[in-house]
């Protein structure tokens, strides 16, 4: 791609990779603007103080080089509030960039997931990249706590008639926290039910997809269950198995994205696209995110492991 | 299914839904409860509430005519009796996958009255969404004639489907937003395309609903109530068939109020709570919901004026009916019917003859004895030595030890408790045996003591043992059978594989697999709607309880594997309420009203682990005596030392937490 001015809509977190993939446009003087969604938590967190301490710290990376001196403005929102804000502020945000990098990195399935829909559509942009940078390592004990009711993920409630009588199908990646996939194999009657291993994962992640293996085999039978092995960074191919799963199989199906974040890229882009007749999202939406998710940076040789997935190219959606 | 290939779990699938095939489901689906729930079937608004597992989604599904068309096709009778209510059609919509807790994301009106609005369009949405659920209704079970007949569908009504879509269409209700409809499925056409505009305008697929439906929003209950009066005038229905809508998941309406500005929530629980006080022969809701989720006063759209219980809708409480009590012991026969019924399933020869199956598979329970014998084994229980005890009383507590590890350890906390004075060795006084009431109270914490004392996990086994466990939940019950057939599949060598009952008694095969299920449970709470601070709470009071019965030699608190809050205090301090009732309706906890042994204090609330949890925390699954007496702020301390969001020193209660402000909690108070 040829060096563009780009603007980017990354997530003011508390993960030292949030800026990774911002931090490198701005080092290659590609970077025109940013705005960060900046997530105040829900009340009661028990990380509060500590989310603030690290908060403070990322909002310091604003002020020194590369990044300090550019247009970068923050967008306040709660994690649980009324979706049309999320919409709006997108909005705000598209107008009058014709050259956008959306940062997923730290940004919660239930924001991205909207805000990606709505860049799809706009009108007027030429580019979008999403980006993803990968961390070090991830916190020991539980990534998230408190899961919520099972619901459509925004603007991604079924566009198609629901099928009667258990005929719609599941889709569900997995990966380190998967209880939630638990929970919607408990409340409906999903068949088949397809699990989309990644692969390869690294060792706590291979762990963590038995684990469900066995702990979803007693809740139904493992006859309906139907493995299928998926990249863990590779959009194009993961959605190329999702677009043949569902196409042409005459049913409708729900997708819970609970697996690494390409995947569920993958999956959103899917069904804000060629499958919205046929794809529902369904997710368990956290309440409280653990303040030390991640830490670190991966880096290889080369530099910082950010994956960049360009989604439209000069007016053209690429997954259309 | 034969038994020539290897033999299977009947227990290998936790859940009966319609994935299976209709012989499968009508052979696997249990509808014992239906005797004791019969006014679920009769015509009246009902609120069914249960906690999870309860059998709650069993019930309501019996109102799905796709059960009905199972039972047909399967060329088995339907559960219920034409003359006992079995004559229905049933229409319904679920407010979590309908999409209809998507009202309030997107502002629909501006100004002040948007809550209003909204639950207008809420309104109008679950109309269109039950009309066309009938409709759909109408149409599966048309294609099973004998399931259409069995509903009280009148035959021939196929030939005046159009006829009837288009007097419908034309009806005052939908204030002309159906005119020119001519067809049966031309109507569901157009119904359709109302939902789907409402979902294009939350999906953002469309900048506005469009003045068709703003322009035309129907009223609450009223074009169900006109569709079900048609249905019979025009002859498709007969006059004594009834018409069951479900609302299902009414409970995920009290969660808006955190997710969203305005406060949605009680405006549409308040439609809802509209088209039940229609009062509407042609009609019966069906709601069904957690416990706990319906209000006191449920407010009716647009008024003042609240829902009336019996005059209104009855509460059909599957907990309450299925819960052992002095008069009633419905769940034992009812998960002896669920065993048989999977048993048969799986190939096994079963007869008719329920009563004592789960028994004959896993034999009795070990009575206390047999238990205490287990825990000693083969290394000797030793009494401890107290100075206050004489030597004839250490002697005889070394005598009895030999005897009965058992009475010993009983021995023992009595003498802490009551001294020396009334015991004399020579005459053989044993009133740790002798006092029947003393002991039956206390047995199971002596057992918990005794297998402490001897480095041994407690055991579970026996039909006794599961069916208590079970705490009146049926998913529990085919949960544990599961696991206890998973283990008896491991440990044999060459399990039987003849259609013969198999004989599951080895103790320790099914103590494993009893385990195993506790553990699931236990992980299993992490998986449900704020999980993760319910089982903090949960392991804090379960290692609580565990050590108030462990340190207790004088066996003085028997009943500690449960604490009692005051009802007044309690009520008073909604955030710790909701979390217990919330606790409860997701099965954690078992709670009770009981009277205080205190003169003149108000009536409490008892709260305990949900049995399955026992072999977890090994803690006795039986309430004995009282339970600890505890206040506000000792569960308030207990919730905060655990790490419960919320209750942590310097956090603010949430906004639904707070004290309501002149509105009443979508939550009831849960006082019974």
């Amino acid at each position: 791609m040829a060096p563009r001015d780009w603007h980017v809509v990354s997530c003011l977190g508390t993960e030292e990779r949030c800026f990774a993939a911002m931090t490198q446009l701005a080092t290659r003087g590609q970077l025109d603007r940013a705005t960060l969604v900046n997530i105040v938590e829900p009340e009661g967190h028990p990380g509060a103080s500590e989310i603030k301490r690290l908060k403070e710290d990322r909002e310091r990376e604003l002020t020194v080089p590369p990044l300090s001196g550019l247009p970068i403005e923050l967008s306040a929102h709660a994690l649980l509030e009324p979706y049309h804000k999320i919409v709006e502020a997108t909005r705000a945000a598209a107008k009058g960039s014709a050259h956008l990098w959306l940062d997923i990195t730290a940004l919660p399935k239930r924001f991205f997931f909207p805000m990606l829909k709505i860049l799809l559509r706009t009108e007027g942009l030429e580019d979008l990249v999403v980006t993803y940078s990968m961390a070090e390592s991830y916190a020991d004990g539980d990534l998230h706590q408190d899961i919520q009711s099972p619901e459509f993920l925004p603007l991604f409630a079924p566009d198609f008639r629901e099928q009667r009588g258990g005929a719609e199908g599941l889709i569900a990646s997995i990966g380190f926290e998967s209880s939630g996939v638990i929970q919607i194999l408990d409340q409906s009657d999903y068949a088949p039910v397809t699990v989309l291993f990644s692969y390869p994962a690294p060792p706590p992640f291979f762990g963590r997809n038995w684990d469900f293996v066995r702990y979803a085999a007693k809740s139904i039978a493992v006859g309906q269950l139907d493995f299928q092995g998926v990249s863990v960074i590779d959009v194009p191919s993961v959605f190329d198995v999702l677009a043949t799963k569902m196409a042409g199989a005459g049913k409708s199906y729900i997708c819970a994205p609970y697996g690494p974040k390409p995947v569920s890229l993958a999956m959103c882009l899917y069904a804000a696209g060629p499958g919205a007749d046929r794809a529902a999202v369904m997710y368990t939406q956290p309440k409280y995110y653990n303040p030390s998710y991640s830490s670190g940076v991966l880096s290889d040789e080369a530099g910082s492991v950010i994956y960049a997935y360009p989604v439209v190219l000069n007016g053209v959606n690429r997954y259309d | 299914m034969t038994m020539d290939a290897a033999p299977i779990n009947p227990f290998d699938s936790l859940y009966v839904t319609e994935t299976i095939d209709p012989e499968s489901f009508v052979s696997v689906f249990s509808p014992f409860i239906v005797h004791d729930t019969s006014s679920l079937f009769q015509a009246g608004n009902v609120v069914l509430v249960g906690t999870q597992g309860s059998g709650k989604s069993m019930l309501l599904s019996l109102l799905k005519p796709e059960t009905r068309v199972a039972y047909a096709r399967a060329e088995q009778a339907f559960p219920i009796e034409p003359e006992a209510g079995g004559r229905f059609i049933g229409a319904g919509v679920n407010l979590t996958r309908s999409g209809a807790i998507d009202f309030g994301q997107r502002p629909i009106a501006d100004g002040p009255d948007n809550a209003d609005a909204a639950a207008a369009y809420f309104g109008d949405f679950l109309n269109y969404w039950i009309v066309e659920d009938l409709l759909l209704t109408l149409r599966i079970l048309l294609d099973c004639p004998a399931a259409a007949d069995g509903a009280g569908v009148v035959p021939g009504a196929e030939d005046h489907l159009d006829e009837f879509a288009s007097e419908l269409a034309r009806e005052d209700c939908w204030l002309g937003a159906l005119d020119g409809t001519s067809s049966f499925a031309g109507l569901i056409d157009r119904l359709r395309a109302r939902i789907t505009g409402y979902r294009n305008f939350f999906n953002y697929n469309s900048e506005t609903l469009g003045s068709e439906i703003s322009r035309h929003k129907t009223s609450a209950g009223e074009p169900i109530s006109v569709s079900a009066g048609l249905l019979r005038s025009r002859g498709l229905l007969r006059d004594d068939a009834n018409l069951f809508v479900r609302i299902d998941q009414y409970e995920e309406l009290g969660r808006l109020d955190e997710w969203q500005e305005l406060d949605y929530a009680e405006g549409f629980a308040s439609v809802i709570h509209k088209m039940l006080g229609l009062r509407d022969p042609r009609v019966s809701y069906r709601i069904g919901t957690r416990r706990h989720a319906w209000p006191e006063s449920p407010r009716m759209q647009g008024t003042t004026a609240v829902l009336e219980e019996l005059r209104n809708f009855k509460i059909v409480d599957l907990d309450d009916i299925l819960m052992p009590s002095e008069h009633r012991r419905s769940f034992p026969k009812f998960a002896e019917d669920v065993f048989r019924r999977r048993l048969r399933w799986a190939g096994y020869r079963v007869g008719t003859e329920t009563q004592g199956i789960v028994r004959e598979v896993f034999g009795p329970s070990p009575r206390p004895n047999e238990r205490a014998d287990i825990y000693v084994g083969s290394r000797r229980y030793i009494p401890p030595k107290a100075s206050e005890w004489p030597e004839e009383i250490q002697t005889l507590l070394m005598r009895t030890a030999e005897q009965s590890p058992l009475d010993c350890v009983l021995a023992e906390a009595y003498l802490r408790q009551r001294g020396t004075e009334d015991i004399d060795p020579a005459a053989g006084s044993q009133p740790w045996i002798d006092r029947q009431w003393w002991r039956k109270e206390r047995t199971a914490q002596a057992l918990l003591q005794l297998a402490a004392r001897q480095r041994q996990r407690m055991i579970w086994c026996g039909a006794e043992d599961v069916l208590a466990l079970s705490g009146a939940n049926i998913l529990v019950f085919v949960s544990l059978c599961q696991s206890i057939w998973d283990a008896y599949l491991r440990a044999e060598e060459s399990p039987q594989s003849s259609s013969a009952l198999p004989s599951i008694r080895d103790r320790y095969v099914q103590d494993e697999g009893i385990y195993q299920a506790s553990r699931y449970w236990h992980r299993k709470v992490r998986t449900d709607p704020d999980g993760d601070s319910r089982l903090r709470f949960v392991d804090h009071v379960g290692q609580l309880f565990r050590e108030w019965l462990r340190v207790d030699t004088r066996m003085s608190y028997p009943g500690h594997n449960g604490f009692s809050l005051d009802g007044a205090e309690l009520r008073a301090d909604k955030q710790l309420r909701e979390f217990l009732q919330q606790a409860a309706s997701y099965g954690v906890l078992v709670d009770r009203s009981h009277s205080t042994r205190n003169r003149g204090g108000n009536r409490r609330h008892k709260w305990y682990l949900a049995p399955i949890y026992s072999p977890y925390f090994q803690i006795p699954a039986s309430h004995v005596k009282e339970p600890k007496y505890v206040g506000i702020a000792d569960l308030r301390k207990w919730l905060a030392e655990a790490g419960v969001p919320g209750f942590l020193p310097g956090s603010r209660p949430g906004r639904r937490d707070r004290e309501d402000e002149g509105q009443e909690s979508l939550f009831g108070t849960g006082e019974d």
